[in-house]
């Protein structure tokens, strides 16, 4: 499912930096990797799982790849915190009208 | 998409005096009908709110304020075996609850605030802890509340 995977990736410290980083822009590769200390093999498998969790997306230009974070997926996890409280609210209403409902025959 | 801060509100009627509803908020075996497997409350301001949302991971904060049939207020962090869930300490973000009399029922207002602030400012670690540990805690599936997740979701279709 999209959303454990993008909940797992998220679950990471250095791919939450990368994620800040190509936030507001597109960046290579390389460009990203040089704001750690990690190797570059380390970083280009925090892309991957970024990749597959569809939290970031990636266009080729000539020989680069250029990363950039998909906010679309963001807001949808955004969403689904919203959903929490939908679900609980929605519990609430049942249980009250049920409750009043009750009351209301005892009289 | 908007770059201001994350800030839950959902405002639902539901047909039931303020009363009653006021007493889903303050009393521990009518909240379980609608959140947590079990609580503690204590509410009036400065008192203890401690609901164990799932299985291990407890919401828990304190009252800041309890209106009878008005209005609801507590802080929201959580305790749990999980060090990134439990990073998110008691007091990091704010519930209110409003209640107003209307058409014989009751119009609620949930706002939850105080979540991390400016998506574009994530430095990696606040904003996206909260969400991904918030929707953690409450699983899809496989949960107590299932059952009624469903109904709930055939009355909204």
């Amino acid at each position: 499912m999209v959303m454990d995977a993008a909940l797992r990736a998220l679950a990471d410290q250095t791919r939450r930096q990368i994620l800040a980083l190509v936030w507001r822009e597109e960046r290579p590769a390389g460009e990203i990797a040089a704001h750690f200390s990690l190797t570059r093999p380390a970083i280009s498998q925090h892309l991957t799982v970024l990749l597959e969790s569809k939290l970031v997306s990636v266009r080729q230009e000539g020989t680069r790849r250029l990363y950039q974070a998909n906010r679309e997926a963001i807001a949808r996890l955004r969403a689904e915190l919203g959903a929490f409280w939908d679900d609980r609210i929605a519990h609430l209403k049942v249980a009250a009208e049920k409750a009043e409902k009750n009351m209301r025959r005892r009289r | 998409m908007s770059t201001g801060r994350v800030i839950i509100e959902r405002t639902l009627f539901i047909a039931a005096a303020p009363e009653t509803v006021f007493r889903f908020l303050v009393d521990p075996a009518l909240m379980a009908q609608w959140i947590g497997l079990s609580h503690k409350l204590g509410p009036a301001p400065g008192g203890t709110f401690r609901v164990e949302v799932s299985r291990g991971n407890v919401a828990v904060g304190v009252f800041t304020e309890v209106t009878p049939h008005r209005r609801v207020a507590f802080t929201w962090g959580w305790e749990s075996a999980d060090a990134a869930l439990a990073s998110l300490k008691p007091g990091t973000s704010l519930v209110t609850i409003e209640l107003e009399a209307k058409d014989e029922g009751t119009l609620l207002r949930l706002r939850h605030s105080g979540l991390p602030e400016d998506l574009e400012r994530i430095h990696g670690d606040r904003w996206s802890h909260y969400l991904s540990r918030l929707v953690q805690a409450v699983p899809p599936s496989g949960h107590l509340a299932s059952s009624h997740r469903e109904k709930a979701k055939e009355q909204k279709a």
